[in-house]
């Protein structure tokens, strides 16, 4: 009776920084999506602001870099993007995906606005958009792909260079 | 007789198959020199020697046999361990690398120096290119102006012999055609010059091409741009672009990422260590004085990392007010030469006008100084020089301002790694 009280204590010793670790992956996985809508949010603020300085390619800049990296933690951390699609899966995709994403018009009005006499002259990562969507995208489990690709209001396809 | 012409065609044509000129366009300067340029290719294979150390340092950590180091040990084990069981502990970085921090770190490093160096490999590459394309646009320049000198002689020599004909019949003042000729012969020694020039150019033209020293090239004429339906630029609008897409600035922050690590392999140095090599692009790292054990020097060794670093940043800095200053100033001149366009194209228009009404007043059987004839060829020759010279001026900085912003040819960096499958071998 003593040896299996032991038995269970140990094992939920032994389980509890596992438990921890799950929980910050659950808390970082959150702090990145709000991290993603506050990049939109900045850089929809600066979208319309031409002819673009310093401010306004920094708050474009940083959107496109935040998508990279979020790619990059999910690729890098299998146990950090298991515990984001699962964050995501919790999310409603109808709602949150314009939040997170830019829709073809938009794009095609911030590429529209970062080319003069010829040149392109925003961040290089504007073009690679849709790259980083798609790598978004496979990092997503098959469930979260299916409603992700199912959902309008998040439609990757809809946006070409 | 019939022999010989034979034989003499005969050689003519293994002459013209030994050495026939290649026709080469400016896009093909673009695909040459990303594939045959030897600094190109060379640092291709500096990019592909920081690619494998990556591997080499991760394989690093994995356990590795060395026969002396355990015949060592065994012999103080055998020996009643005359070093202090030293050797069977020096044994760790063979059996356990992983087990030594500053390996991890090492690993680290490598794998940012390496983008360090594609980033540099870039920015070489982007040099080599602007300046062949460069050289290209000069070659093409200066065969226009051998024309116009090629033209204006033709049109000397004409005068020439009119002068000398009324110096005859005393229509011309005496010494008239002797000062014609000392321009002739000036003419004819400018055209000389062009010549060699242009030999010059064209040999340097195929080595940045990775052509064999032979090689005899024949350029493409190049559109020359529509100048006056052009916008002047505005500076403000490219600065951005400029420093975010500069290779040269971008390194550095790999370079002080991994400054990161060496402080960390630093001040874990007690536990190890590292004997990894940190792979072609840790030169910048080579002069820090990292050595195994906790003693007296491990914190002045952490300052001179630190030290390090605030070295790095600075260069960051003073390459970004390179590029800044060499935007602005690329900036300038390529709205002069806007401004300038029209000017330069009512000069040469005038002064041609000016040369053919003196040509008509002296068909006509007018008396006028000959050498005011002359004077005016030259202004038609000068003006058009300086016409041309400034399209091809203007065509330069757009190129210079296209590598600045890495906008068109500069877009498509040429694959390290392709480069080695498919290149040439050395």
């Amino acid at each position: 009776m003593k040896l299996s009280k032991i038995v269970i204590y140990l094992s939920l010793f032994l389980a509890l920084p596992g438990f921890a670790f799950g929980q910050a992956r659950v808390r970082e996985s959150k702090q990145l999506i709000k991290l993603l809508e506050a990049k939109k949010e900045a850089f929809m603020n600066q979208i319309d602001n031409t002819p673009y300085r310093g401010e306004q390619h920094s708050a474009i800049k940083g959107y496109f870099e935040n998508i990279d990296e979020l790619n990059g933690s999910l690729s890098d951390d299998w146990r950090l993007n298991k515990r984001f699609n699962e964050v995501f899966s919790e999310l409603d995709f109808v709602a949150s995906c314009p939040k997170l994403w830019l829709n073809a018009e938009t794009y095609q009005r911030l590429v529209k606005n970062c080319t003069k006499n010829r040149y392109f002259l925003c961040s290089e990562k504007v073009k690679e958009y849709e790259k980083l969507k798609e790598s978004f995208r496979k990092q997503l489990d098959e469930s979260n792909r299916k409603r992700f690709e199912a959902t309008q209001e998040c439609n990757l396809r809809e946006v070409s260079q | 007789m019939k022999t010989s012409v034979i034989l003499f065609m005969a050689l003519l044509s293994t002459s013209a198959r030994a050495n026939p000129p290649e026709t080469i366009t400016l896009q093909d300067v673009t695909k040459r020199v990303s594939e045959s340029n030897f600094a190109v290719y060379q640092n291709a294979i500096r990019v592909y020697q920081a690619k494998e150390s990556i591997k080499a340092a991760r394989g690093n950590l994995l356990p590795h046999l060395n026969l002396w180091d355990i015949a060592g040990a065994a012999a103080d084990i055998y020996t009643g361990g005359g070093t202090g069981g030293a050797g069977v502990v020096g044994l760790i970085s063979d059996i356990v690398p992983f087990l030594i921090p500053a390996n991890w770190f090492r690993v680290q490093e490598v794998k940012l120096l390496y983008q360090a160096d594609q980033l540099g490999y870039q920015a070489l590459w982007a040099n080599e290119l602007m300046s062949a394309k460069a050289l290209y646009m000069h070659v093409v320049l200066d065969q226009s102006l051998r024309e116009n000198i090629l033209h204006n002689i033709e049109e000397v020599s004409n005068i020439h012999k009119i002068v000398q004909m009324r110096e005859l019949l005393g229509g011309a003042p005496q010494g008239s055609a002797r000062e014609i000729e000392i321009r002739l012969l000036a003419l004819q020694e400018d055209k000389r010059s062009m010549e060699v020039l242009l030999q010059e150019e064209l040999s340097q033209l195929s080595f940045a091409m990775g052509m064999p020293a032979q090689t005899t090239l024949e350029l493409t004429q190049i559109d020359l741009p529509n100048m006056a339906t052009l916008e002047p630029l505005n500076y403000d609008d490219f600065e951005f672009r400029a420093v975010d897409s500069a290779p040269e600035i971008n390194q550095y922050d790999y370079f002080i990422e991994a400054s990161d690590y060496v402080r960390r392999e630093t001040m874990y140095s007690f536990l190890g260590a590292s004997s990894m090599s940190r792979g072609a692009g840790g030169g910048v790292f080579d002069n820090i004085p990292v050595t195994p054990g906790l003693g007296f020097g491990t914190a002045p060794s952490m300052r001179i990392v630190s030290a390090q670093k605030d070295i790095l940043k600075l260069q960051k800095l003073g390459a970004e007010e390179v590029i800044k200053r060499q935007l602005k100033l690329l900036v300038n001149n390529y709205n002069l030469d806007l401004e300038n366009y029209r000017n330069l194209k009512k000069r040469t228009e005038l002064a041609k006008a000016a040369l053919k009404q003196l040509f008509e007043r002296l068909s006509m059987g007018e008396n006028f100084d000959m050498l005011t004839l002359v004077e005016a060829s030259r202004n038609h020759l000068s003006a058009a020089i300086s016409f041309y010279s400034v399209q091809y001026r203007f065509l330069l900085n757009e190129d210079r301002l296209a590598r600045l912003i890495f906008h068109g040819d500069y877009g498509k960096l040429p694959n390290a790694k392709e480069q080695i499958e498919e290149g040439r071998k050395p």
